[in-house]
């Protein structure tokens, strides 16, 4: 017998001692319960019983206790049960018939209770196996994106954290060393252009924090109910801040509910989407931000009106260090989908009818423990 | 009068770059202190009237420490600095007494925007309860009638909007908590309902008709913290 296949307590010794005493242990309370109902059930009863027994045993403890368990029922059946009582003999030939018989057939019992035991245990084994060779081969995925993400995570600080780096340090050179023959003018543009880089600089590394978070499952959310049209709204003044034009056309209906969601985590997604989509947007339009209850999820639509993206395109755009056709490595998108798959939410991009992207954002809505958000004192 | 403004931060750099930049707009006189502990120590000597107060100082007591620590004897204004922009950080430095807090890297017109909301607000504070009416862009508030104008046009607003409205254009600039709101207006045992400030915060909005995309805009979120109204007056 294949004795790898037994579970670990049956192959240490102390182990199969334990079996072999509870076997034993168990024929014995048998024998003492039947004997007080000796008088009230035949022969044929009793044997029944110290049969079940052994297939019992056979299960779950495995063949060697079992022939333990039969041969202890055979000389107990043979001393209590068989008239006359007390003896080894059989009186009657036809009982010590019985008694064989019951033997016989409690062996093959025991071994076919014993066989099953085996295969029921080579199954767990499988299936045990099976679940490993699923976790390895998960670990070395995980392990061989890592190692993509860190090639390309070290492209990127190479080229574009370098060049935002190289762009402040040769202004402020020239600011200290050509002072006094630039004009005020000139003096303005390299301070402003220092600024600019350096907020370009501050973007690019808290992306590079956010994507490593997202990577490593250490973004912790904080949601609370939160308001979508909040973050329409955070994000349209952000962008007249910047612009000083009216890029953004919001709509929301005024049924809009609140979706339970970590307010600064989507800000980002939203804005990263936002500055994606202004990015392809035509001058004279607007990128439009749309909200929308769907039975059990609440739809943000960011809706770009520019040129509609191939499906080739499509297809790679949220991956991490996706560079695009006019070269820029995608932080922004990779990003938005881990927050909002971290949402347990979905991303998803579709063709804006007439031309265009529309990134829709879906949050679940969940059941809210015990909170109305109704006006509890309106009027 | 110059205003005596500490700046705290251990990194000399910053220090420096503070003093140029709020030197620079003539109206300051900039002190520094590299240390928790040196800190107080000046606020005790030099008796400042505003503090910039980054939340890590290196060894000895950080910012949230130094700022509990004041708070005991001073009244002084405190505009807390850290590189954490998180929720947890911002309430924390509220929770401790700061009146104010930005987050690094920051630009400086941004922190003397600050410091002139904190500055009017505390020369206005005395008189608060005897202000007739506000006014910021195109919304006028008669405190007197408890009525609201955008545009030139009656708002109606119900009660609880208009207590709420109240209570933030009364504090202008400053970081109302949620907490702080719903025990206001609504009373201390709403205490965990922020939900509700937001339902009724999305209503208000509408009604006084603002426009984020046009920078149209009276109320700002702090997520996770708290609303700021802003006044241009």
């Amino acid at each position: 017998m294949n004795t790898q296949l037994h579970p670990q307590h049956l192959t240490t010794r102390r182990g199969r001692l334990r079996a072999h005493a509870l076997a034993l242990l168990c024929a014995v309370v048998l024998t003492f319960v039947l004997l007080l109902l000796r008088d009230t059930l035949t022969l044929a009863n009793i044997t029944m019983f110290f049969l079940l027994l052994v297939v019992l045993v056979a299960i779950t403890q495995g063949i060697v206790p079992a022939l333990v368990t039969t041969f202890v029922s055979f000389f107990s059946i043979n001393f209590f049960f068989v008239p006359p009582y007390y003896t080894l003999w059989a009186s009657d030939s036809r009982e010590l018939l019985d008694l064989i018989v019951f033997l016989i057939v409690a062996m093959i019992a025991g071994r076919l209770g014993a066989y099953s035991r085996q295969q029921a245990e080579i199954a767990r084994q499988q299936v045990r196996e099976g679940e490993m060779l699923l976790e390895m081969e998960r670990k070395s995925r995980k392990f061989e994106e890592a190692d993509r993400l860190k090639t390309a995570l070290l492209h990127a600080v190479s080229h574009d954290l370098r060049t935002p780096i190289t762009i402040i340090k040769s202004s402020a050179s020239n600011l200290r060393q050509l002072r006094s023959r630039l004009t005020p003018q000139q003096q303005v543009e390299l301070a402003e252009t220092i600024e600019t880089e350096a907020d370009q600089l501050d973007r690019l590394v808290g992306n590079l924090l956010d994507m490593s978070r997202l990577k490593a499952g250490a973004l912790r959310l904080s949601v609370g109910l939160n308001s979508l049209e909040e973050v329409a709204g955070d994000v349209a003044a952000r962008v007249w801040q910047l612009t000083k034009q009216e890029r953004l056309k919001i709509d929301f209906p005024d049924t809009m509910p609140l979706v339970e969601f970590d307010y600064g985590l989507i800000l980002q997604a939203v804005t990263n989407l936002v500055d994606n989509a202004l990015r392809y947007e035509p001058a004279a339009q607007q990128v439009e931000l749309q909200g929308e209850q769907l039975k059990e999820w609440a739809l943000f639509r960011i809706i770009n009106h520019g040129e509609t993206i191939d499906e080739e395109t499509k297809a790679h755009m949220m991956e991490p260090f996706y560079r695009g056709k006019d070269g820029r490595i995608g932080l922004g998108l990779p990003i938005a989908k881990g927050i909002i798959e971290a949402h347990d939410g979905e991303l998803r991009v579709e063709d804006t009818l007439g031309g265009g992207a529309t990134f829709v954002i879906a949050l679940p809505i969940r059941e809210t423990k015990g909170y109305e958000t109704q006006d509890p004192g309106r009027g | 009068m110059k205003l005596k403004i500490l700046v705290v931060d251990d990194e000399p750099q910053i220090r420096k770059q503070l003093k140029i930049g709020l030197g620079g707009y003539g109206g300051y006189d900039v002190l520094t202190a590299e240390s928790g502990q040196q800190a107080i120590i000046t606020v005790a000597q030099s008796s400042p009237d505003l503090i910039i107060l980054d939340i890590s100082l290196g060894a000895g007591p950080d910012g949230l420490e130094v700022c509990q620590r004041l708070r005991e004897w001073s009244k002084v204004p405190i505009i807390m600095l850290s590189v954490h922009n998180e929720e947890k950080t911002k309430v924390a430095a509220l929770m401790a007494g700061a009146d104010d807090y930005l987050t690094k890297p920051f630009g400086i017109e941004e922190l003397h925007a600050r410091i002139i909301a904190i500055m009017r607000r505390i020369a206005v504070e005395p008189a608060t309860n005897t202000r007739a009416e506000i006014r910021t862009g195109a919304l006028f508030i008669d405190l007197v009638n408890r009525r609201v104008f955008a545009d030139d046009e009656e708002i109606h607003l119900t009660p609880k909007e208009y207590d709420l409205l109240r209570l933030l254009a009364t504090h202008p600039g400053k970081v109302m908590t949620h907490r702080a709101i719903l025990s206001e207006v609504w009373g201390p045992e709403y205490g965990e309902m922020d939900h509700y400030v937001r339902v009724f915060i999305n209503t208000l909005r509408k009604k006084l008709r603002e426009n984020p995309a046009r920078n149209v805009r009276y109320i700002l979120n702090e997520p996770g913290v708290g609303y700021r109204f802003i006044s241009d007056a």
